[in-house]
């Protein structure tokens, strides 16, 4: 490599990055505490979830992610379709917000909510938490997709979009770790 | 001074020092009642002492606040204030009432304040903090809601900056939230979380805003670093404030009867809470580093890096020691609490309001560089001895709630000391508190005879055009 | 990209189909994809394989930071 090491998009983005990774890795510490007290509940409460749904949600959330990346390359690069794969992205996505909320309405008929049990407490509250972090991410698409239909400039600015895609790929991340732990080893 | 209307600020300033004066006073009044039970009984009782201590911070907070505002404003907007005749009818008004509640607080007792206001009309009385009572309530609201006419039309018929927009969200928060210390449902726990919405949300919410749009004016002041750098942080540390700080509420959910979720709630976002605090500190220093000038006014620029260590410290780190769950079991409502109260209130806002004083007092007084390099130099003793007492008064205070966790709290039921015995085994610590107040006066007095120093700072020769920018 | 994000895919879905299989003790293979697919995203998704060394080391712990609090909190 001899091309300058480059943190892509805005320096605030990724404060902010750190701070809302610190944020999950605390909640996720908690919730193994709380299931080392007591994994028969646990064990009971992730037997209530739908792991297909869950998988789904993941891979389509993958496959934004992937979108997303090599629009952002793309875009960089000056090549055409950025704004095609951002729209993509944000539809692929949408697979993950309905899964969610299909879940939800199953487990809330079900007689399951937030004060349930402490299973359920993290259930909720860690993927509600993602929840809101994903529909801002596609707001950040949206905004993104839509900036990206402007005519390509030699000198336009990358910044915006590296910093929504990084963005967006923390969101990513975070379940990637979320989804394991909640729906097959809890 | 860019625009003549600024220069309502000034009897904001003046009045908020006097109001921190008389803090202190019954600070020191408390911490010798805290030894020697009786005294000053039955004139001043150690009940209504504290209410005044209290109440008194949080109104010269408020005018300092106002002055803050009154003064940065107009200069970020670039133009004049909307009506400087209504901040100052506003100014008396808020004098007159507060000193009269202080008088009513001292002369009667509060049953009988209670109803000489007629409490029970609209019964808001009888809680920690929002003592006041009902019609100085109404007038607090008053005064917030043609303040916030004031300062809200001049900031948008001018230049829109973040540090305007920051602190218009901070001020319009604390008006808001304010409404809530008028709703007093008679179920307790229910009032307690309506109570925590107005503390709570004041100091660990829109409270921060404030203070992080006065610390970013003062930055792009003192050092010339770019609006837009400086800008940035801003938005960071007020994103980090409001995630951490809204949800970090359930911390006083805990064991006032709420579901256990608040256990987890709490501990891990209020964990959190120091960030905002650890990213001021950060961007002061880094800010000052960075500086494209060297402004005369050493004093200030003190004030500007000591409040953000200082609310690092005092909010982020002695709140952290006391915030989850397992560990304010035992820990709550101690001496510990105190300590914390203490420095997070000196560290956070009393030094951030003192910052703004110390920049814009001497401008308002002619002095475009600041003051002399005396009034400086005693102005920076004062700063040392202030703080470094309050230091101590929070170690000390740290070291009795230490005690008296270990004795009253931690022990089995028949075997824990009862709260007044524990009181006698550490009231060692609550004499060197005392001495640590009398030096902390001390160090006021300096600092309050730093004004009466003439002379002002000379005109940077090299660099006269960019510090007058 | 295209291959990690085949790699993602598969790292994902292999814990999930065993479990499904009934098989016992997936939690090492579990966490292990965790760390894997943490250090796709981060390096080639978020592109910090070319940023500073020490932001791409900030963000890379995160995920055996996590999964080690995870091992020692919850005594698995």
């Amino acid at each position: 490599m001899t091309r300058p090491r480059y943190l892509p998009g805005d320096l605030a983005v990724w404060l902010l990055i750190l701070a809302e990774l610190a944020v999950f890795a605390l909640l996720f510490v908690g919730f193994a505490v709380a299931r080392a007290f007591d994994p028969a509940t646990f064990a009971a409460g992730r037997a209530e979830l739908h792991p297909g749904v869950g998988l789904a949600s993941t891979l389509s959330l993958i496959v934004a992610s992937y979108l997303v990346a090599t629009a952002t390359v793309g875009y960089r690069r000056g090549r055409d379709g950025t704004a095609v794969r951002l729209w993509l992205a944000l539809l692929v996505s949408l697979a993950y917000t309905l899964g969610k909320l299909w879940e939800y309405g199953q487990l809330y008929g079900a007689g399951y909510h937030l004060g349930s049990d402490t299973f359920f407490m993290f259930y909720f509250f860690l993927t509600f938490f993602h929840f809101l972090h994903v529909v801002v991410g596609q707001g950040v698409l949206l905004a993104l997709a839509r900036k990206a239909r402007r005519p390509w400039q030699d000198d336009r600015d990358t910044n915006a979009m590296e910093s929504g895609a990084c963005y967006w790929h923390m969101v990513d991340l975070v379940w990637l770790a979320l989804f394991p732990l909640l729906y097959v080893v809890a | 001074m860019k625009y003549q209307s600024q220069a309502v600020a000034k009897p904001y300033f003046i009045f908020a020092l006097i109001l921190f004066a008389g803090q202190i006073l019954f600070g020191l009044i408390l911490g010798l009642q805290y030894v020697v039970g009786d005294f000053l009984f039955p004139e001043i009782p150690f009940n209504v002492a504290r209410m005044v201590h209290t109440n008194l911070l949080i109104v010269w907070l408020l005018f300092g606040f106002m002055g803050a505002t009154y003064w940065l404003v107009p200069e970020e907007a670039q133009t004049e204030l909307h009506s400087p005749l209504l901040a100052k009818v506003l100014f008396w008004v808020f004098a007159v009432a507060g000193t009269l509640t202080i008088l009513g607080y001292l002369s009667v007792d509060y049953a009988t304040l209670a109803d000489l206001t007629y409490n029970n009309l609209l019964p808001t009385m009888g809680r920690e903090f929002l003592e006041q009572p009902t019609i100085t309530k109404i007038g607090i609201a008053v005064v917030a809601v043609g303040f916030l006419y004031n300062v809200g039309v001049t900031a948008l018929k001018g230049r829109k900056t973040v540090v305007n927009i920051v602190l218009m969200t901070g001020l319009f928060g604390l008006v808001v939230l304010w409404l809530f210390a008028f709703y007093n449902p008679s179920n307790l726990t229910l009032d307690k979380y309506f109570w925590w919405f107005v503390v709570h949300l004041w100091v660990e919410g829109v409270w921060e805003l404030i203070m992080g749009a006065i610390l970013a004016y003062i930055l792009i002041k003192l050092t010339g670093v770019d609006r837009e750098v400086i800008e940035k942080w801003l938005y960071v540390i007020i994103a980090m404030a409001l995630i951490s700080g809204i949800i970090g509420t359930g911390h006083h959910f805990f064991w006032i009867g709420p579901p256990e979720y608040w256990l987890w709630l709490g501990s891990v976002f209020s964990a959190l809470e120091p960030l905002p605090f650890f990213m001021m500190v950060l961007f002061a220093f880094n800010m000052v580093k960075r500086r494209r000038r060297n402004h005369p006014n050493k004093a200030a620029l003190l004030w500007a890096l000591g409040t953000s260590v200082m609310a690092f410290l005092g909010a982020g780190v002695w709140g952290f020691l006391h915030t989850l769950a397992p560990v304010n079991y035992y820990t709550h409502g101690s001496q510990i609490t105190a300590a914390h109260g203490h420095m997070a209130f000196y560290g956070a806002y009393v030094m951030i309001v003192l910052t703004i004083i110390s920049y814009a007092m001497p401008i308002m007084r002619g002095r475009p560089y600041g003051n002399s390099a005396t009034a400086q130099a005693m102005e920076i003793w004062g700063f040392w001895l202030m703080t470094l007492s309050m230091v101590c008064i929070t170690l000390f205070l740290t070291g009795a709630g230490v005690l008296q966790v270990w004795l009253q709290r931690m022990p089995d039921a028949g075997e824990a000391l009862s709260f007044m015995a524990t009181q006698d085994r550490i009231a060692l610590f609550y004499w060197m508190r005392l001495v640590a107040g009398a030096f902390f006066m001390g160090g006021l007095v300096v600092y309050l005879g730093s004004f009466l120093i003439k002379g002002e700072a000379p005109e940077p020769a090299l660099e006269g055009a960019a510090a007058r920018a | 990209m295209i291959l990690t994000l085949m790699i993602l895919i598969v790292c994902t879905a292999l814990p999930v189909l065993l479990a499904n299989a009934g098989l016992q003790g997936l939690l090492p293979l579990v966490l292990a994809m965790i760390l894997i697919k943490a250090w796709l995203v981060v390096d080639r998704f978020m592109e910090l394989r070319h940023a500073p060394r020490h932001w791409r080391w900030a963000v890379q712990a995160w995920a055996p930071m996590v999964v080690l609090a995870v091992i020692v909190a919850g005594g698995w």
